[in-house]
């Protein structure tokens, strides 16, 4: 059997037999460097090293620690609260709350997980309460959790920043546009599905109440402000914005709304570097399986088994999303974007495709993918925060991928949704 | 005798722990303390970056063997789920095991990583230490993990129940995933 | 039978040409009994790695620039020295392929790290892109320069008048656009590919350093080839020190022109001998700082280079 067949079936038998994801990458590798590679083993931990040692990198840890403290603030309920208040009076106003919701705490976090864990907790019930179906309320929290991956900051975006050596503060504002798009998506089939089903509205809200809910909300929104603009004026890389994000985090907890106590930071920075730990030695373990594939030549091998050397660049972006999203149903998005991108971004280059787009296209891909079943991870997010089963988690998923995937073919052929604010901030 | 293992692995847990939670907390600051040289004082920290990989590798390694004591490693679940509680045992007892035996293989790997290091006597370019001295944590926590792995395995041998590590036992309330 | 080549730069760039020329070379001198495998940057990990992975016999051939080969063998750092190569590329030409110095006294230290030195070449003198005119070192007053997180590099632009900052390579273009930084110093192909010259106006020659790489390639896998092959490598290293050279003129001119023909208000600098010598002058202490540092005989390497580049002080 030749490498490229040996590891992939490694792969997923370890995989689907329940292994710890980095057993599979991790063994994988193992293999290859036994049999196939007349090379020391060490080098598979040099890589492996390698993998988790870009400067840019730190930023996860600290986009994650600043969640973390956010979190253990008001700061999620105190946004739902903004959103109620403005959009709770219209048909549909609570499912498009969720959807707005989500889209400002992913400004916040940088993963899917953390906003549907942040956002799915209290909206939930408020949606069975008023009358939404279970399996609608719980595919809208799914995919609208993408959002926030969209929005900076995108633990996603970093890690393709990183391997495709693209510049992470273009992706970040770059991110924005579909996110938004996405958001209006949605927002018009949640009013649909609301006047379908004759869901009831809430009494409209004056301005003294809305402009209390800014007020109260307003140290929260200036998440985005301070993440966005400190990469648009330059006064910080995205790495470090992601450190001052802390700073402001801590400020904004601890000093001010005083729901966080100093003596807890220490608490959270533990669980932190844990979460941190199980991302990173993924990224370890995946680097060490990708260095295994380009080592032995597979992207080369596998781009012309496929045509696509000189192919036309819209087939390539296809390829690419097609790519990711398989990918994503089945592993990891952190991984998915280790192995795959090295894979294609000679390719991408090559098509004098921008980098930039690619990279969105991906986030979004990879963002879509793990909502999506078989094994999507935001799926068994779902299953465990929920405590409801698979099969009834992931029935009212399929509007809402579809209109994912709209969204990432309008991406493709108006690439201006993505690419003017970086344009706007860097050229 | 398991009494002693498990006194002794809870101390590494104090241990792990306070390391990890300084660890983020310096790698913020040492990462902001360079922002502020940068704006005000127009200079930076040269070895700035060198303390963030330093530290990163240190959260990662150390950090892994913390995550399988609480049974928090990322897997997919979907297959075993559906077993029964017997068959749902001896695979989990397979996947310690199976994952143990990787990472003591690892951890032997690393070993040979830093051997080879100290012979080449590579210096970190800013600080110009030993490079090494950062690789240190790899072996360290591959064969800590490991032994949770073991110690994982061993329990879901000898008591009922399907165990993620010793002290974790495998239900929704344990898979509360909170990235 | 199979040799892997990894470099550090992109396909098309002066390292890739160098590798593509050699692959060329060694296919046809031995008929395909050879092939040629080569690797662009990231394939196989970052430079570091690339060095590792040539010591440990994963690859037979590998680049190694001073900045990183510095972690391995300190002595080569003295190629980071300012103004230690001669302003006349047919000097360095000469020098960098058959010194004595370099290749009899240097290459015993790569033999300790199971490194064979098989040959250096320069790939464009480093151009300073600046946002502000630079004539003297005065000029440098409080412009915030992105150098790589190397000792010596940061000393160097330290003594010429600029505030040194570390900063990650992906961070350098949108740095430079947001004034995160002012200035950065690359060879000037390098600026073309990754567009620096969009967000700085001017391009600065003060002659201060050339872009200089090694090849390495495994000590036991040289040592364990016939006479022939060694022979024909021998043969293969001469022929691709004429082709480098002509190649990355070329590169760097055709570079040049593109730049001038998309920025046309780019303003190209050449500081004349005058204004080399106060650069020159105001760095003269970093030779003396890299010896306290680095030790060994690096006071002996440094002297001996410069009688030979005809650069002694
Ligand atoms: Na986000
Ligand atoms: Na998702």
């Amino acid at each position: 059997m030749d490498l490229g067949t040996t590891i992939l079936l490694v792969m997923l038998v370890l995989l689907v037999l329940g292994f710890p994801m980095m057993v599979p990458l991790a063994t994988a590798s193992v293999v290859a460097f036994m049999f196939y590679m007349p090379i020391p083993e060490r080098i598979l931990i040099q890589q492996m090293v390698t993998g988790i040692s870009p400067v840019a990198l730190i930023a996860v840890p600290m986009f994650i620690f600043a969640a973390d403290i956010v979190t253990k603030g008001h700061t999620a309920n105190r946004l739902i609260d903004l959103a109620m208040t403005f959009v709770g009076h219209v048909r549909g106003g609570l499912a498009v709350t969720t959807a707005l919701g989500c889209t400002m705490f992913g400004a916040v976090s940088g993963s899917t997980q953390a906003t549907v864990v942040a956002m799915g907790g209290p909206l939930r019930p408020k949606m069975l309460k008023a009358g939404y179906e279970d399996k609608f309320a719980m595919a809208l929290i799914i995919n609208a959790s993408d959002i926030a991956f969209l929005i900076p900051p995108s633990i996603g975006m970093i890690v393709f920043g990183v391997v495709g050596k693209v510049s992470i503060g273009e992706l970040f504002l770059a991110g924005i546009g579909p996110g938004i798009l996405i958001l209006l998506m949605f927002s018009a089939y949640c009013v649909y599905y609301a006047k379908k089903n004759n869901i009831p509205t809430i009494p409209r809200m004056n301005w003294t109440e809305r402009g209390k809910a800014v007020v109260n909300a307003g140290p929260a929104i200036m998440f985005p402000v301070l993440i966005v603009g400190g990469i648009y004026l330059g006064w910080v890389s995205p790495t470090e914005v992601a450190a001052v994000a802390v700073i402001y985090a801590i400020i904004l907890e601890v000093l001010i709304f005083k729901s966080v106590k100093w003596s807890e930071l220490l608490d959270i920075a533990r669980s932190t570097g844990l979460i941190t730990a199980v991302v990173f030695i993924l990224v370890g373990a995946g680097t060490t399986f990708s260095f295994v594939i380009s080592f032995a030549q597979i992207p080369q091998h596998v781009i012309g088994a496929l045509g696509l050397e000189g192919a036309n660049p819209y087939v390539i972006l296809a390829a690419i999303s097609i790519a990711f999203f398989v990918g994503c149903m089945f592993v990891d998005p952190i991984v998915v974007i280790l192995v795959l991108t090295p894979i294609f971004m000679p390719l991408v280059n090559a098509a004098g495709l921008d980098p930039v787009l690619v990279g969105t296209l991906v986030t979004l891909q990879v963002a879509i993918g793990s909502a999506t079943p078989p094994f999507g991870c935001d799926i068994f997010t779902a299953i465990a925060i929920f405590r409801r089963p698979y099969a009834e988690v992931i029935r009212g998923t399929p509007p809402f991928i579809i209109m994912l995937l709209l969204a990432a073919v309008i991406l493709m052929f108006v690439p201006q949704i993505a690419l003017f604010l970086p344009e706007l901030a860097f050229h | 005798m398991l009494g002693i293992l498990k006194r002794l692995d809870d101390g590494l847990s104090v241990i792990e722990r306070q390391l990890l939670g300084w660890s983020i907390v310096i790698m913020a600051v040492n990462t902001v303390a360079n922002v502020i040289m940068r704006l005000v004082f127009s200079s930076s920290i040269f070895f700035s970056e060198e303390l963030n990989q330093f530290l990163i590798i240190l959260v990662t390694f150390v950090g892994i063997s913390e995550a399988a004591r609480m049974g928090r490693h990322i897997r997919m679940s979907a297959f075993t789920d559906m077993l029964g509680p017997k068959a749902s045992k001896v695979m989990m007892i397979i996947i310690t095991l199976g994952t143990a035996s990787l990472l003591f293989l690892l951890a032997w790997y690393s070993i040979d990583y830093v051997s080879s290091l100290i012979q080449s006597n590579r210096l970190t370019p800013a600080l110009r230490i030993p490079y090494y001295f950062t690789v240190l944590w790899v072996p360290f926590g591959l064969t800590v993990t490991g032994i949770q792995f073991v110690l994982a395995a061993a329990t879901n041998i000898f008591r009922p129940g399907t165990h993620l590590s010793y002290r974790v036992e495998d239900t929704f309330e344990a898979e509360d995933i909170h990235l | 039978e199979e040799w892997k080549f990894a470099h550090e730069e992109s396909p098309g760039d002066v390292q890739d040409l160098y590798a593509q020329e050699f692959k060329r070379l060694v296919e046809e001198k031995t008929d395909g009994d050879v092939s040629v495998t080569i690797y662009t940057y990231g394939q196989l990990g970052t430079e570091n790695d690339i060095t590792e992975l040539t010591a440990a016999g994963a690859v037979q051939f590998s680049n190694a620039s001073p900045g990183h080969l510095g972690t391995f063998v300190p002595e080569i750092q003295v190629f980071g020295v300012p103004y230690l190569l001669s302003q006349d590329n047919e000097v360095n030409k000469k020098v960098l392929s058959g010194s004595p110095t370099i290749y009899d006294g240097l290459s015993k230290d790569f033999d300790t790290k199971g490194l064979k030195l098989y040959t250096m070449y320069p790939e464009g003198e480093m151009v300073w892109t600046t946002k502000k005119e630079v004539e003297k070192p005065a000029d440098f007053d409080g412009v915030k320069f992105r150098v790589m997180t190397s000792p010596i590099l940061i000393e160097s632009y330290k003594s010429f008048g600029a505030d040194p900052v570390a900063l990650p390579w992906g961070e350098v273009y949108s740095g430079l656009q947001t004034s995160v930084i002012d200035a950065q110093v690359n060879p000037i192909f390098f600026v073309e590919s990754a567009k620096f010259y969009e967000v700085t106006d001017y391009l600065i020659y003060a002659g201060q350093q050339q872009y200089t790489t090694t090849v390495v390639s495994n000590a036991d896998f040289y040592a364990g080839l016939s006479d022939e092959r060694k022979e024909m490598l021998a043969e293969v290293k001469a022929e691709l020190d004429d082709f480098i050279y002509d190649a990355q003129t070329k590169a760097n001119e055709a570079a040049l022109d593109r730049i001038k023909e998309a920025k046309p208000d780019i303003k190209v600098i050449r500081l004349d001998d005058e204004q080399r010598a106060a650069f020159k002058e105001a760095s003269k202490g970093i030779g003396a700082s890299l010896v306290d540092e680095v030790g060994g005989d690096t006071q002996e390497v440094l002297d001996a280079l410069r009688k030979e580049f005809g650069t002694a002080m």
